[in-house]
């Protein structure tokens, strides 16, 4: 009994310093985007609130959370509500299977720097990415909204069928590794030597535009287009409701998919130990911050693919690059032993 | 043990949600005027009461699709983790798997349910 | 504590499971199916089948789910607004079924006792891969056949008349 209070007490510490860093971090990844979009587009972005702005996420808060509580006429409100949940839960939950670093010792413990090791690893992150498509699906309808609805229904087209791609586009790396558990997969390439992204280019790149459509961002964004179109689902949605669905697509989602990325393709946690026992911490977060600034970058650069395209990609293009770099490691992993 | 964590994480977070949920409610100002909870409709009054309505058959296509597709992952994610200790058997038979259902995909293909939109071509 | 968790998610389970059957509004009864799906994969869970239940999670939460929602894109409203009442020709035959199907599962409780867990394994995926991909080789190749057939069957519905 007492080594399972302890290993709840440890769960419990580490749950609420990754939801604490996690939303801090994401808060200020907006402040981060702003002042970039600000000098990619030769602005100077926020900078009145705090010095250069640095408070200006603090104050959007604020701004957010003392609107007015409005429910659209003809709504279905136990949906609407549940809505906002269903977004934010998956996007969430796939910090639970990220490693940040290494297993260490600490008071005489082993102590693992993730909240579950399980062998289901990837799966789980396929899997909460899918759900993410609920909280689209239900907001749209609920608001009884005819924009909101058809804008949801594209959305979740376009969410199903990158659904499928980055499932597909995981297979080669689960094959190379043998196994779909984050450690394990973050171990073979360090004890190898060699990042994955060697062995499954094609994977990469599919998985990165997944993880672009997936996270409702540029160039894939088309059934959004928050400046251009009104944003589709979340458009009945106001305040910190409305707040919370930009928060769980395009920041918790893409930091949770970038570290995801750093794991399968970039080697995790494993670099030159130049910073003492830190180094794993600061090697993992550099990878997935250079990651998240990468797709950032492409955000306030690209112009948009057409909605025809967008699906059509996916369907025609993506899924069978995927099936045939699946095809092409496993006769490879085959015949060289890998 | 491990999905302790789990059962825990996916706690905290509903309670986050609520916490979003509720905020507006508790901190916000409440003044109802008549045309406040109108849904959005470019200014114009509603064409259509209810927005729950019937729409593009497609979207079920779709929904087909990704069953499909998703059962086929579903198969070949625990191939994948026991593929070296599988053989021969396992090269053969995976290639039969993939074969049979990109036949699947070329199908639906040919018959335009990739489509956007759905449309299908005409024969 | 095992009994614990056990008690909570099988109180979850059920009450979704009722809750699917008896709303009335087809959406409700789809978060409350899609409510039952994630117990039932959390029930695997307690029982160290990881690998059954992300499976749970990826088929039935995600595309059968998934695939239901769309299909209210296609359910004509005004009916579903219109009817009041329940299926009383549709209760009175299925009572039959369920005191049979509840008899029988006394009968295997009684006869087998609760099942114990036999030789508990470290990686659950490892070892259903490779029995699913040895001995059970025929039935996974017939999964696909019957997946492609599912699939142009769902597309030949889909199509427009001609």
């Amino acid at each position: 009994m007492a080594e399972f209070g302890i290993a709840l007490i440890a769960t419990l510490v580490k749950v609420g310093v990754l939801v604490g860093v996690v939303l801090g971090v994401s808060a200020y990844l907006t402040w981060f985007e702003r002042k970039l979009a600000g000098h990619i587009q030769a602005r100077l972005g926020p900078n009145v609130v705090g010095p250069f702005g640095l408070l200006q996420p603090l104050a959007d808060a604020i701004k957010l959370a003392t609107k007015e509580s409005i429910v659209p006429k003809g709504a279905d409100v136990p949906v609407f509500y549940l809505a906002i949940a269903m977004a934010l839960v998956p996007s969430l939950l796939l910090f639970s299977v990220i490693p940040f670093g290494p297993e260490f010792t600490l008071f005489g413990k082993e102590v693992k720097p993730l909240i579950s090791d399980v062998n289901i690893g990837i799966l789980i992150v396929f899997a909460m990415g899918s759900l993410a498509v609920y909280g689209t699906i239900f907001s749209g309808w609920a608001s009884n909204s005819k924009y909101a609805f058809i804008g949801s229904l594209r959305k979740a087209s376009v969410i199903i069928a990158y659904e499928v791609v980055l499932g597909f586009a995981v297979l080669g790396v689960i094959l190379l590794a043998g196994t779909m558990s984050t450690v394990g997969i973050v171990e073979a390439q360090a004890k190898s030597g060699i990042w994955y992204i060697l062995y499954q280019p094609v994977a990469f790149v599919l998985f990165l535009f997944c993880m672009l459509a997936e996270s409702g961002r540029v160039p894939f964004d088309i059934q959004e287009a928050e400046a251009e179109l009104v944003t589709g689902y979340n458009v009945e949605y106001g305040g910190m409701k409305f707040g919370a669905f930009p928060l769980a697509e395009w920041y918790l989602n893409v930091i949770a998919l970038s570290a995801i990325a750093v794991i399968l393709f970039f080697g995790g946690w494993s670099g030159p130990g130049i910073f003492g026992a830190l180094s794993p911490y600061v090697w993992f977060l550099v990878k997935t911050f250079s990651l998240v600034f990468f797709v950032i970058w492409l955000h306030w650069t690209l112009p948009r693919f057409q909605a025809k395209d967008i699906t059509e990609i996916a369907w025609k293009i993506m899924l069978p690059l995927a099936l045939a770099n699946l095809i092409i490691t496993a006769v490879a992993v085959y015949f060289l032993g890998g | 043990m491990e999905y302790i964590g789990f059962l825990i994480f996916f706690g905290i977070m509903v309670v986050i949600a609520l916490v979003m949920v509720s905020l507006n409610y508790l901190l916000g100002p409440k003044n109802p005027e008549e045309w406040k909870d109108y849904p959005y409709e470019c200014g114009v009054p509603l064409y259509d009461e209810n927005a729950q309505t019937t729409f593009h058959q497609g979207y079920y296509l779709l929904g087909l699709l990704l069953l499909l597709f998703d059962i086929e992952a579903a198969f070949l994610f625990p191939w994948t983790v026991v593929y070296r200790y599988l053989g021969v058997f396992g090269f053969i038979e995976m290639f039969l798997f993939v074969l049979i259902l990109t036949y699947g995909l070329l199908y639906a293909w040919k018959k335009g349910a990739l489509n956007w939109q759905f449309e299908m071509e005409e024969e | 504590m095992e009994w614990i968790i056990l008690g909570v998610l099988g109180f979850w389970l059920v009450a979704s499971a009722l809750g699917a059957v008896f709303v009335r509004n087809p959406v409700h009864s789809i978060l409350f199916f899609l409510s039952s799906v994630i117990a039932i994969s959390a029930l695997f869970l307690s029982l160290g089948a990881e690998l059954l239940a992300g499976l749970q999670l990826i088929i039935y939460a995600v595309a059968i789910v998934v695939f239901y929602v769309l299909v209210i894109t296609t359910i004509p409203w005004e009916k579903v607004k219109r009817f009041e009442g329940i299926y009383k020709r549709e209760l009175a035959l299925s009572l039959p079924v369920l005191l049979v199907s509840l008899l029988a599962m006394g009968y295997m409780v009684y006869k087998g006792g609760l099942a114990e867990p036999v030789n508990l394994v470290k990686d659950n995926v490892r070892d259903l891969g490779k029995t699913l991909f040895t001995s059970y080789l025929f039935p996974f190749e017939v999964a696909s056949v019957i997946l492609l057939v599912a699939m142009i069957g769902a597309i030949l519905l889909g199509r427009k008349e001609e």
